[in-house]
């Protein structure tokens, strides 16, 4: 029966081409299940200084999971990431819990078996161990099936679930922007992007489906740029006088990954690295960009 | 646990290997079976024996791609079992429909010149899917080698079922032009 000779033919193509399938697929969206903060913190949070991806100003029930980056501040206590497969990944929202029950997951990838903190008493060994991590310590993770391991991975610790995200190597060498964005298939996720003020709040401006993928396509030219202290400080200063944006990449399942843009001094964030802008970047968006009101964070 | 930590359990002919295979790969494993065979008990079964397979096959097989590896052996041992069904009882069940839609996809055997066999099939079925765009390869490999229904191809791509089949459609068309073009026939 030739149909079913080309059907064990389909059977034997190559595996990674069945990966990818296997994987394929657009699920409904992620939702924390119930996401409570106290006004004071939330306060807190923006007063420090501490960028979770998270966009403050709304409503709290509906906040937008996002990647977790910090840019030119400490987090408030240890940072809650763990190593897998020689790459860094951050909870989602500093670990809030998400429901999974709309996925079939299946596919176990490993554990976080070793106390990263452990390294700062002297355990070197585990600072870029796989499984190493600064929380949830015995948790399971998961492929979370739609989405590639290598950027997005579900953690599961008693009967809890968390969502981690790529944000960098364990070794500290930088994430090829284009990597990035193919392991997190942003081209095909993307639904819109919100320009924001660095700290979040009301969007400033919105770019369309077309726009957000055209912006993808740049910045996954954006080469990595090695800074210098005082850029450091630049970039400090940037933030504090409002030339520094979030860039809020909206998903098509409801979640989003935030970047963080400072157009005059040419440096995207993205993950835990830093980037230099491509030129194409000022000639479409630079305009934009200069339209968008400075708000400076209050000092104090 | 790991992939690679799996494989090394069934190098050294621990019986854990199955256990930890099961747990992590049951469902996958058990779900394409069910997609060919429409039968809970059979494809547990099927599972079963794919376990076995893996088990005889590893050693001298070190699969790099664990998933796709047992996929692949509960596909096939699915089909088998399909067939040997179906020798005694003409069928009818969903699986049919799905190989009856693969008449598409072949090429006339006046177009082609010689039959080509199923490892050259395969390569060249790869060359044609990295060609076409993501979401019609990923489709068709939904339909055609995990064997998912239309209607859950549909809720996981978020599309309605007659985009996924006028997708099928067209790329079944485009791959027997490509079988056609490239001489092999099935």
């Amino acid at each position: 029966m030739r149909t079913a000779r080309l059907f064990r033919a389909i059977g034997d193509i190559d595996d990674d081409l069945v990966e990818q399938a296997r994987c394929a697929g657009q699920k409904p969206a992620l939702r924390p299940r119930v996401i409570r903060w106290g006004a004071a913190a939330a306060c807190l949070l923006l007063i420090i200084g501490v960028a979770t991806g998270v966009n403050i100003s709304r409503s709290l029930p509906q906040i937008q999971p996002g990647v977790a980056v910090r840019v030119f501040s400490a987090p408030v206590g240890p940072r809650r990431m763990f190593n897998w497969n020689g790459c860094r990944y951050v909870f989602v929202e500093n670990g809030a819990p998400y429901d999974f029950s709309a996925f079939d997951i299946t596919e176990r990838l490993g554990s976080l078996e070793y106390d990263m903190q452990g390294m700062e008493s002297g355990e070197a060994p585990y600072i870029q161990a796989d499984g190493a991590t600064t929380w949830a310590l015995g948790g399971a993770l998961y492929a979370i099936p739609g989405y590639d391991s290598a950027f997005r991975i579900a953690v599961e610790e008693d009967g809890v679930w968390y969502m981690a995200e790529l944000v960098a190597r364990v070794d500290d060498t930088p994430l090829d922007a284009e990597y990035y964005f193919r392991v997190a298939d942003m081209k095909r996720l993307v639904r819109r992007a919100e320009l924001l003020p660095h700290m979040g709040g009301e969007s400033l401006h919105t770019l369309g489906w077309r726009q957000a993928r055209g912006l993808v396509d740049i910045l996954s030219t954006a080469q990595p740029a090695k800074l210098t202290g005082e850029q450091y400080q630049q970039l400090a200063g940037a933030q504090s006088q409002g030339r520094s944006w979030q860039l809020s990449l909206l998903l098509g399942d409801g979640t989003a990954v935030n970047l963080y843009v400072v157009p005059d001094m040419g440096i995207v964030s993205i993950g835990d690295g830093y980037y230099r802008l491509p030129d194409a970047f000022a000639g479409k968006f630079g305009d934009i960009f200069d339209s968008l009101p400075r708000q400076a964070i209050p000092a104090g | 646990m790991e992939d690679i930590d799996i494989v090394n359990l069934y190098w050294q002919r621990s019986e854990t290997a199955i256990a930890e295979t099961d747990g992590k790969y049951g469902r996958y494993c058990k779900r394409i079976a069910n997609n060919v065979l429409s039968s809970a008990e059979d494809a547990e079964e099927c599972v079963s024996d794919t376990w076995m397979s893996a088990w005889n096959a590893m050693p001298t097989q070190r699969p790099a791609r664990l998933a796709a590896f047992l996929g692949r052996i509960t596909r096939n041992l699915a089909l088998d079992r399909h067939d040997r069904r179906t020798a005694k009882k003409r069928g009818g069940n969903s699986f049919d429909a799905l190989l009856s839609e693969l008449e598409d996809c072949l090429p006339a055997p006046d177009t082609v010149e010689a039959a080509a066999d199923r490892n050259e099939c395969a390569a060249q079925i790869s060359v044609f899917l990295r060609g076409i765009d993501h979401d019609s390869r990923d489709t068709f490999l939904r339909r055609y080698w995990f064997a998912d229904s239309i209607a859950d191809i549909a809720r996981r791509f978020g599309m309605s079922g007659s985009k996924v089949k006028s997708m099928l459609f067209r790329t079944r068309g485009r791959l027997r032009e490509h079988l056609a073009k490239e001489g092999i026939l099935i």
